[in-house]
């Protein structure tokens, strides 16, 4: 006796074997007919399994969802509307890069979808061994072997029919179609909600993809049932499909059509292995060297390390051009404005601060046009895959690399991207790692830095300091995953789209968004900041209040060359030497000054003076801040025709060493003040102070260490 | 003297600066840079978008 009916729709390229499968599973119990108005044929069957009464719906044999053929209209109609209670989708186990596009577009339907993997026995014998278990984590469905031509897994389907109808589905597979395509993709599901466009049974989503990729089916259907309505969403869609065409240089729909072989692509790059020989196309040979399981980490490091000489070496032309215009300016305003508080702080405090960043533009919109064509080709869904391995073994989600990448331009959105990572632990361990992805706004300080102690290395420098976030961020996710947030993540797939040529207008708009980004951080919050410096260091005024008699000294030293004791250069020399003394006690004398000095004690077993701990405070507003209080510094101290440039002033004061462990202090302690409310609103304030607190005892502790065994060799 | 009076005025100017900034900054639902995974990041996009 049969209680309970269930209705399963078969679907499936042609020639995989789709109509094996049904025969062997309804016998002769087979009606065959027509899909109501149309001559394609409809044929039914009926199956009872273990109490259940199971119809089987064949559906016809399609390559796609895409509406180009009636057969594939009525598979979809059939699957939206009759709403079957389990959809099979029979897969030729023996291509299944093409065979898994229908898959992925049901996947995107959330059908209650069960692969059938038919002819496995045909791919074993090719050498080839698909990890079933794998894929089916990966795509969050049931995944069953089977070999219809010997009638093998028939029963196994039909148990993971009991099991797929009698559970609920809670995930289901997102294919990202990349930046460009999902702004439009959000634009016009925000149109569809405004204008109160019905969907029907669709997600809207989906419905956006669909009329993205121009389906005449949807279109009709959604277009005679808006109405006047649809106006507004066609004169969006018609704007997002010039958008994307004008960036890509494709149309949406074959953009759309890459992501999804992207993502079938990564899945099986990660489920399917091959032991024999197997012919390869470009792509395939090319993604075999950069995803290889060895070189692919090597070649990833040497792309970013070939990317830093690129951002140094050729960025250090405009970025002097730029440092001799700010100096230029300072003697202009030094000639203009008469000599007093307003002087110095215009020269000292604003172009000196502003300028010292300003100056570092050039290397900024370098990084991030490396960046861009790194993304826009496509390599960075490469490392992103090849990152994703070494995600796994520290115990972090794939997909955490998504936010990690993002954390290299910006701490703040990197945070906010974490929220990807459905899981807590995966998001928090996440974000507590992320501070060490060196950030854009710390580059100025790298530069100036290893430009100063290592003129001739400065890139190989900059890409250690890099490399050593990194690894910190590795060690630091594994003992987080071992202590305060243990467990398991979910598996993903990691989407590898095609191989593209970027274009030239993407690039730029892309690099010219983030480089206006630093340049208006600089006009405004580094300004404000860098004023508030400059009073800082300049009030209270030390006036009369000098340890030493400074005027009495410059006295004699011009007497000593008024008398030919000494000569032009000397007393030059002399008198700079007095008056840089004078400075420095002015500058300990005043409010910053005092704070650094009351820290510096803290400091000073990492090679820190208090002018350092004055920076390295001023940099928790942002990091960039660093550079601009170092710049104001060192000119209310090199005042006067010595005057040297910041980076030969750096080098006069400090050792490399002590250079090097400022800068690895720099890129372990926590991110800026608006990193931290981020922070705060992402995951809390008990979170947000964890990690205030432990990225700065591990600043402290590696400075320490790198500074005190630096000692014993330097 | 009226330097010092500038100065104050400069001063507290850039202050109030700051401190509007951080305030706007914690209320604010978004601070983005591209990042298309982030429900906010993608409203302030398509904000972006509505502009162009």
């Amino acid at each position: 006796m049969t209680d309970k009916e269930i209705t399963i729709a078969l679907s499936g390229n042609p020639n995989s074997g789709k109509t094996t499968i049904f025969n062997n599973l309804t016998g002769l119990k087979q009606h065959v007919g027509n899909y109501p108005g149309v001559t394609v044929e409809k044929k039914t069957g009926i199956v009872d399994y273990k109490g259940y009464r199971i119809n089987i719906v064949d559906l016809p044999g399609i390559y796609s969802l895409t509406a180009y053929s009636l057969e594939e209209i009525i598979a979809r109609n059939f699957i939206v509307n009759e709403k079957p209670d389990v959809v099979v989708d029979v897969v030729d186990s023996s291509n299944l890069e093409r065979n898994l596009y229908l898959a992925t577009q049901l996947m995107e339907l959330n059908a209650p979808l069960i692969l059938a993997f038919n002819m496995t026995d045909v791919v074993k014998k090719s050498g080839k061994e698909i990890d079933i278990g794998l894929l089916s984590e990966l795509f969050y469905v049931p995944i069953v072997e089977m070999v219809g031509s010997r009638g093998l897994g028939s029963n196994e389907l039909l148990e993971a029919v009991i099991r797929v109808v009698n559970s609920k589905k809670e995930k289901k597979v997102e294919v990202k179609y990349g930046e460009e395509v999902e702004n439009e993709i959000s634009r016009i599901i925000s149109v569809l909600k405004k204008q109160k466009v019905p969907t029907f049974n669709f997600d809207a989503r989906w419905i956006a993809v669909k009329l993205l990729e121009q389906d005449r089916e949807i279109i009709d259907t959604i277009k005679k049932a808006s109405g006047p309505k649809y106006s507004k969403v066609e004169e969006t869609v018609s704007s997002s499909i010039n958008h994307i065409t004008s960036i890509l240089r494709d149309t949406p729909e074959v953009i759309i059509a890459d992501a999804r072989y992207g993502f079938i692509k990564g899945a099986l790059l990660e489920a399917l292995k091959e032991t024999g020989s197997v012919k390869l196309d470009r792509s395939e040979k090319i993604d075999r060297i950069l995803t290889h399981r060895i070189l692919g980490i090597p070649i990833f490091a040497l792309i970013i390390w070939l990317m830093f000489q690129f951002v140094f070496t050729l960025g250090k032309y405009p970025a002097n051009w730029l440092a001799l215009g700010f100096e230029k300016l300072s003697v202009l305003v030094t000639n203009i404005v008469p000599q007093g508080l307003i002087r110095s702080l215009l020269v000292d405090g604003i172009i000196g601060g502003v300028g010292g960043v300003i100056t570092f533009t050039p290397n900024i919109i370098l990084l991030f046009f490396a960046i861009a064509v790194l993304e826009d080709s496509g390599y960075m869904a490469r490392a992103a895959f090849v990152m994703d391995r070494v995600m796994h073994k520290i115990g972090l989600h794939g997909k955490s690399f998504i936010p990690l990448g993002i954390g290299f331009g910006c701490t703040v959105p990197a945070y906010m991207g974490s929220r990807i990572l459905e899981n807590k632990k995966d998001r928090l361990v996440t974000m507590h790692i992320n501070t060490f992805m060196s950030c854009g706004a710390r580059l100025p300080v790298y530069i100036l830095f290893a430009g100063a102690f290592f003129p001739a290395i400065a890139g190989n420098v900059i890409f250690s300091i890099y490399l050593i976030g990194i690894i910190m961020a590795v060690i630091m996710a594994k003992v987080l995953r071992a202590t305060r947030f243990r467990g398991e993540s979910d598996p993903f797939v990691m989407e590898l789209p095609a191989y593209r040529m970027p274009t030239l207008k993407g690039i730029l708009i892309h690099t010219w968004e983030r480089a206006w980004m630093y340049v208006k951080k600089a006009g405004t919050i580094i300004l404000a900041i860098s004023i508030l410096m400059w009073i800082l260091f300049t009030f209270p005024m030390i006036g009369g209040n000098y340890s030493q008699d400074y005027a009495g000294q410059i006295e004699e030293i011009e007497q000593s060359f008024k008398s030919g004791k000494i000569t032009s250069q000397e007393y030059d020399g002399e008198i700079a030497t007095v008056e840089a003394e004078m400075a420095g006690e002015r500058l300990a004398y005043s409010t910053a000054g005092r704070i650094g000095r009351f820290l510096e004690p803290v400091f000073r077993p990492l090679g820190f003076d208090w002018k350092m701990v004055v920076a390295t405070i001023s940099g928790i507003a942002a990091k960039e801040v660093i550079v601009s209080t170092i710049g104001t510094l060192y000119s209310i101290q090199e005042t006067g025709e010595q005057s040297d440039s910041l980076k030969t002033a750096l080098y006069k004061h400090y050792t490399p060493l002590v250079g090097y462990n400022f800068m690895l202090f720099t890129l372990l302690y926590f991110p800026c003040m608006a990193a931290m409310v981020m922070f705060r609103k992402e995951a809390g304030t008990k979170e947000m102070l964890f990690q205030i607190g432990y990225t700065l005892l591990l600043a402290w502790t590696m400075s320490f260490l790198v500074f005190q065994i630096g000692r014993i060799f330097i | 003297m009226w330097e010092i009076i500038l100065i104050i005025i400069i001063g507290l100017a850039a202050l109030a600066y700051l401190i509007i900034f951080f305030i706007r900054q914690s209320k604010k639902k978004s601070i983005c840079m591209g990042c298309p995974s982030a429900d906010e990041c993608k409203k302030r996009n398509l904000d972006n978008l509505d502009k162009r």
